[in-house]
């Protein structure tokens, strides 16, 4: 079952003026090689902290991580420091985020930006285990410095032809029409669209092992993100990568993951392939979730909206946190939190009406 | 569905055009426009509900305006319960007891240092001159119809949900008691299952009030959900018009086919998102391209379409597309 | 008081009392505040507030240093000079609050109107705002000084004429932003009218930047204005001001040197006062 990324009860909470919130509560969950992962889940779930968790990107004064591990090919990510998570960040693990205009940086051009993200892979296969950059983080130096000529092939007027190649290589692999004269503009002066598949290009340029999608189509038009999922898909394949694709909508989920995810609350609900999650959903914060997605018209589908609303994460919870908008709830709901056990072959989830699957894994109730 | 034959609300070439400015000189007349919304006419039936459903920059929120004169119109007439209301002659007091606006973003809609009674009571002191007693009455009635609890009447907006938000903006749009309520992205902003929650709540009071509702929205699930006609927008254009089931049955405009295609389904076995294929981008508003606007993107264009823009053309009995060749979509 | 506005006022204090600089700040400003409207309030009775009579010579020995007789020291005419700042307080804190007041308000109201207007009427305001920016306060202080004489009430007018502007601005852009905002589209959907959606939705909106900008400026008011009297500008001896003092004292620096730096200090600190106090608002504004 050999995992690439193992996340084993993970907690981190963040601590302001106002309180401590706890975003993530012993988070457990496994991201396989070349797959899709989609994690669903309604704002303020902890999906977007579980996404910072992984690349070492939490906000490190409100947030911290009170235990748990991240295991990526071996090593444990949460215990190392920033120098040695910045080896991982950029290059084995990429990440894109929802809006590419902040992403990318504004004063330089799409190439140049481009340019840079194959300089740090060029540089990491000749063995130097840095490169001097302004806007990717600074390694630390680790054996002789990195030759000048690899220095200048960054700048625009003395940019190799080789290297000019590669840029318009990795534009065309995403489908940037004209890619000689995308590579001479400013971001701004691109389309959200276009922006987005530029991030993908510079990420999947590192050939990471994992690519964590946060919330990427979510400020595209609808068939802008149709556009850009499909070559995710497709690159996917390409480059042998897995995806960690976090969003709110399951419809997209649906559409082009794996496995399925759900969080709630800090919680992860339930986890298992994609067909199994839609057809005969364990949760019953899935179930709510399938039943609350309009499919058809009003004559024909009926809604069944999940009554109430979110708890508070300020205010600790006992037992598990969906009781008060569950329909099955039991007395125990409130007394103890379920644990996330593996109810059906590679079908998780922490309900107390779910058992676990006998034989397996011993009982912890 | 359709309750009456009556139409509410009538468009006739309806357009709104923002001149751009070059240059530096403030008094300069302008020779470039945006052809925001591009002579749009369209009917919406008493007591029904129309989607208007577009991508960014297709105008659909212009047209909202426009049609709420919010925005003088370039253009063209809009006829509201019979009267035409762009000859500047109109008493907006007037009007705005009949149409009403939720927008989309409920952090925005509401006046944060301003009581959530006080925010629902505002057309109602501003339009009706009513008093204090009337207004908190009607006040009081808005709450319960939108599912809150009284004490929110004191609360600032700040201590809300954005659900709870949205109902406030809701509240406030049907104390006149209007006619027509243009919603303007009412649940893009919002969770799931919230969504799930003002959708059932539009509805009731659709059905308690006799509303008709003009649904603005990008969302194509949330449009078949909740409207019985639907007009697709491209780039100041509607595209194709008719009911709801038709279309979404049998879209026959290639943009219309395009955009129902890239809708998300929630369903692993229908995984129509893979299939898509669409190329292009939304065309500059500044500079579309001459002729039919979809034509850089379209499969089926063909010579007429690069010089003449498509007027709409009935394909069926109230199914209106804008293209030369939607024979070819049959 | 109301219980929301209770509740708030009691919130700011706590968040005041945490941000030690802000505290400062505000212990500095409330002294200031108080003292100005003691002094002001014994004049009004004619009563004697200060241990010695500001201007009256020889109350004790000339340039004497501080003492437990006199706080401050005595000056070169033997006056008190503790009794002459403390008499002095009001001219500062007054014109600075005046001025920073009325700036606020002609800028608060300029602004919003041009933003909301529009089109001609913005392009005028706007203009007009640069004319008056253009203007040199010291230039025109003294041309005013020329014109009308010297004076605390004619430093303050002049002041006043040329202070607006950068609130104008602020308050243009501000209003801008909130202009965007769908509340006031709601608003004319309710059938308000521009002025009543500028007073009850714009104003109120646009206030707490402005303010926040308006308490750290009080600072630089105290500073020109100290600058003024300084040049001789503002009072006539033996009528005590800050500035003047400064000016007065300087070639007493070698002999008597806390004679220079006392007004010097104190100008300094209601600069501090004030400019605490405004960051820490804007900080208790951030966090909100």
């Amino acid at each position: 079952m050999g995992s690439l990324l193992r996340i084993e009860d993970l907690s981190v909470c963040y601590e302001s003026t106002a309180g401590r919130v706890t975003a993530l509560d012993n988070v457990s969950l496994d991201i396989r090689p070349n797959e899709l992962l989609a994690v669903v889940g309604e704002s303020g779930c902890g999906k977007s902290t579980l996404a910072l968790s992984i690349i070492g990107l939490l906000p490190n004064p409100p947030a911290r991580v009170l235990k748990g591990e991240v295991e990526f090919k071996g090593t444990n990510l949460v215990q190392l420091g920033q120098s040695r998570m910045r080896e991982y960040r950029g290059t084995e693990i990429a990440m894109i985020f929802q809006e590419p205009l902040s992403s990318l940086n504004p004063v330089y051009r799409v190439g140049d930006q481009i340019a840079e993200a194959i300089m740090v892979k060029r540089s990491r296969e000749e063995g130097h285990a840095s490169v001097e950059s302004d806007f990717m983080q600074k390694t630390h130096k680790v054996g002789p410095p990195p030759p000048k000529a690899s220095r200048q092939l960054r700048y625009r007027g003395r940019m190799t032809s080789e290297l000019k190649d590669k840029i318009i290589a990795s534009l065309k692999l995403v489908r940037i029409p004209d890619p000689e004269q995308v590579m001479e503009r400013y971001p701004f002066e691109l389309s959200g669209g276009m922006r987005q598949r530029i991030m993908i290009a510079m990420a999947l340029s590192q050939e990471p092992a994992l690519l964590i999608a946060d919330e990427p189509t979510t400020a595209l038009d609808v068939t802008t993100q149709a556009q850009v999922l499909k070559l995710m898909k497709e690159l996917m394949d390409k480059v042998k990568t897995s995806v960690l694709l976090i969003t709110h909508d399951l419809a997209v989920a649906c559409q082009v993951a794996e496995r399925v995810a759900v969080m709630y609350a800090g919680d992860v609900v339930e986890a298992s392939n994609v067909f199994d999650l839609f057809s005969k959903p364990l949760h019953p914060y899935t179930e709510g979730l399938l039943s609350c997605l309009p499919t058809g018209s009003k004559n024909k589908v009926e809604l069944k909206p999940i009554p109430g609303s979110v708890p508070d994460l300020r205010h600790p919870i006992i037992g598990c946190k969906y009781t008060s908008r569950c329909p099955y709830a039991m007395k125990v709901c409130s007394e103890k939190k379920p644990d996330f056990i593996e109810a059906k072959e590679t079908h998780e989830v922490a309900c107390f009406l779910h058992g676990e699957r006998s034989g397996t894994n011993p009982s912890n109730n | 569905m359709v309750k009456e034959v009556e139409p509410i609300l009538q468009t006739t070439e309806l357009s709104k055009y923002f001149p751009v400015k070059r240059g530096l000189n403030p008094f300069s007349k302008s020779k470039t426009f945006v052809r925001a919304v591009d002579q749009v006419s369209m009917t919406m039936w008493k007591g029904s509900t129309i989607a208007v459903v577009g991508e960014s920059g297709c105008g659909k929120t212009t047209l909202a305006r426009t049609i709420a004169l919010l925005t003088k119109p370039t253009n063209g007439d809009v006829v509201f319960n019979g009267k035409s209301i762009v000859n500047g002659k109109t008493d907006l007091r007037l009007l705005y007891r009949d149409l009403q606006m939720v927008f989309q973003d409920p952090e925005s809609s509401l006046d944060p240092n301003i009581k959530v009674g006080n925010t629902i009571g505002e057309p109602l002191e501003g339009l009706m001159g009513w008093g204090k007693e009337e207004v908190a009455n009607a006040v009081e009635k808005s709450l319960a119809a939108v599912g809150l609890p009284p004490d929110c009447v004191d609360r600032l907006p700040g201590q809300l949900s954005g659900g709870q938000k949205q109902r406030v903006a809701i509240a406030r749009a049907i104390s006149p008691q209007p006619k027509l309520v243009i919603l303007d992205e009412p649940t893009s902003a919002l969770d799931a299952s919230v969504q799930a929650q003002i959708l059932r709540l539009l509805l009731q009071l659709q059905k308690d009030y006799t509303l008709s509702y003009m649904l603005i929205t990008h969302n194509i699930a949330v449009a078949e959900y909740l409207s019985d006609f639907m007009a697709v927008m491209y780039s100041g254009n509607i595209v194709e018009y008719g009911l709801t089931e038709e279309i979404m049955a049998k879209p026959r405009h290639p943009y219309t086919i395009a955009l129902i295609a890239s809708a998300p389904i929630a369903n692993p076995w229908k995984r129509n998102l893979l299939q898509v294929e669409i190329r292009g981008e939304v065309p500059s508003a500044i500079n579309p391209p001459p002729g039919c606007k979809f034509n850089p993107r379209c499969p089926y264009a063909e010579g007429i379409c690069t010089r003449e823009i498509p007027k709409l053309q009935e394909v069926s009995p109230g199914h209106l597309v804008a293209c030369h060749f939607v024979e070819k979509t049959a | 008081m109301k219980p929301n506005t209770r509740t708030r006022l009691f919130g700011s204090l706590r968040l005041i009392s945490r941000n030690k600089e802000a505290l400062i700040g505000t212990v500095i400003v409330v002294g200031f505040i108080l003292t100005a409207s003691a002094v002001t309030l014994s004049n009004l009775f004619g009563i004697q507030l200060t241990p010695y009579n500001p201007i009256a010579q020889n109350v004790g020995p000339p340039l004497a240093p501080p003492s437990s007789a006199h706080l401050l020291g005595t000056d070169v005419g033997g006056r008190d000079v503790f009794s002459r700042i403390v008499v002095a307080t009001p001219n500062d804190v007054a014109v600075s609050l005046v001025v920073v007041g009325v700036a606020l308000a002609v800028g608060a109201m300029i602004g919003s109107i041009a933003a909301f207007r529009g089109g001609l009427l913005d392009e005028v305001l706007m203009r007009f705002t640069d004319v008056i920016f253009a203007l040199p306060a010291l230039v025109l202080a003294m041309a005013i000084g020329i014109v009308l004489g010297v004076g605390v009430t004619n430093m303050m007018i002049a002041l006043m004429i040329i202070w607006w502007p950068p609130y104008a601005r602020l308050a243009r852009g501000e209003a801008l932003r909130v202009a965007h905002q769908n509340y006031i589209e709601a608003a004319r959907l309710s059938g308000i009218g521009t002025m009543k959606i500028l007073s009850k939705h714009v104003l109120r909106n646009i206030i707490v930047t402005m303010l926040v900008y308006a308490t750290l400026d009080i600072g630089t008011v105290i500073l020109v204005y100290s600058g003024l009297s300084y040049l001789g500008l503002s009072v006539r001896p033996p009528q005590p001001d800050w500035g003047e003092m400064v000016s007065a004292y300087q070639d007493y620096m070698l002999t008597a040197p806390w004679l220079p730096i006392i007004p010097g200090s104190i100008i300094a600190m209601g600069v501090i006062g004030f400019s605490l106090l405004g960051d820490g608002l804007r900080d208790m504004l951030e966090a909100r």
